[in-house]
């Protein structure tokens, strides 16, 4: 059975779909509709791999899993996302990715910067694909924005040496933290 | 919101011009913006004299456009690309 992410994509790529031989402009529910579906596969994806690599993979955890992804948010993982703009992870959590006291904190590495940077386009279009009718979306964006998400997936799925994995583990426990160490102030 | 709007155009523009796609692109609006929490964000829209569904190369500006504002120091862009009339 397909996972929830991949379902949503299918979806998402049925909304986006122009019916052959149709032409003209698709109808603005389904580009918007589809926008949207496509940052849901992106959030739901992500919310099964915080689960997986905080609280583990086995079957028999999928239900704390489930309660876990309950209590995160958009706003969180857009938080931490934001951290890993450009390639160097923001100073105020960078000691989080650091393995000792004196090594330097690893550069942001290319699966997890393209995720993050996918991540912060979906969520501000899925926004005004869903609360904004006066903000443009067309079918290009849909298109684009989901063969960003198709891709970032998969490069994010094959990153597997103990480095990625350490990073992954870091970013996923950072989300959980609201994309901070300490509060602010 | 610091980003000098109108440098920025004229900096995107020029790249965009030098770039693959400079046939189809007549135009870019750039509008500031704050996002549902909070954050300042720029709306930038492309603007395309036709669309021939060359979305790979579409895909690759838009995140050519991001790095760039980035390197400027701007808040973060949301890059769309508007059909043609």
């Amino acid at each position: 059975m397909a996972s929830y992410d991949v379902e949503l994509s299918r979806i998402a790529l049925r909304l986006g779909a122009r019916p052959k031989g149709q032409r003209g402009k698709l109808p603005t529910a389904r580009i918007r509709r589809s926008i949207s579906t496509t940052y849901y596969a992106l959030f739901h994806f992500l919310l099964e791999e915080i689960g997986n690599k905080t609280i583990g993979s086995k079957n028999e955890l999928r239900f704390k899993r489930r309660v876990l992804a309950r209590s995160i948010s958009h706003k969180a993982i857009k938080t931490t996302m934001e951290k890993l703009r450009g390639n160097q992870i923001n100073s105020s959590v960078k000691d989080f990715f650091k393995n000792g006291p004196d090594m330097a904190p690893p550069a942001v590495p290319k699966f997890a910067a393209d995720l993050a940077n996918a991540f912060i386009d979906a969520q501000a279009k899925r926004n005004d694909a869903d609360y904004d009718l006066n903000k443009p979306l067309s079918e290009a964006d849909a298109k684009i924005l989901w063969n960003r998400v198709k891709r970032v997936i998969p490069q994010w799925r094959a990153a597997n040496t103990a480095e990625d994995r350490d990073f992954k583990r870091a970013l996923c426990l950072l989300i959980i933290l609201k994309g901070q160490l300490r509060a602010d102030g | 919101m610091s980003t000098d709007l109108a440098k920025l155009k004229t900096q995107l523009l020029a790249s965009m011009m030098r770039g693959p796609l400079a046939d189809r692109i007549s135009d870019i609006d750039i509008e500031a913006d704050v996002d549902r929490d909070g954050s300042e964000f720029l709306r930038i829209v492309v603007k395309l004299r036709f669309v021939d569904k060359d979305y790979l190369e579409m895909g690759a500006l838009l995140e050519s456009v991001e790095s760039e504002v980035f390197d400027m120091g701007g808040p973060y862009p949301s890059v769309r690309f508007q059909d043609a009339a």
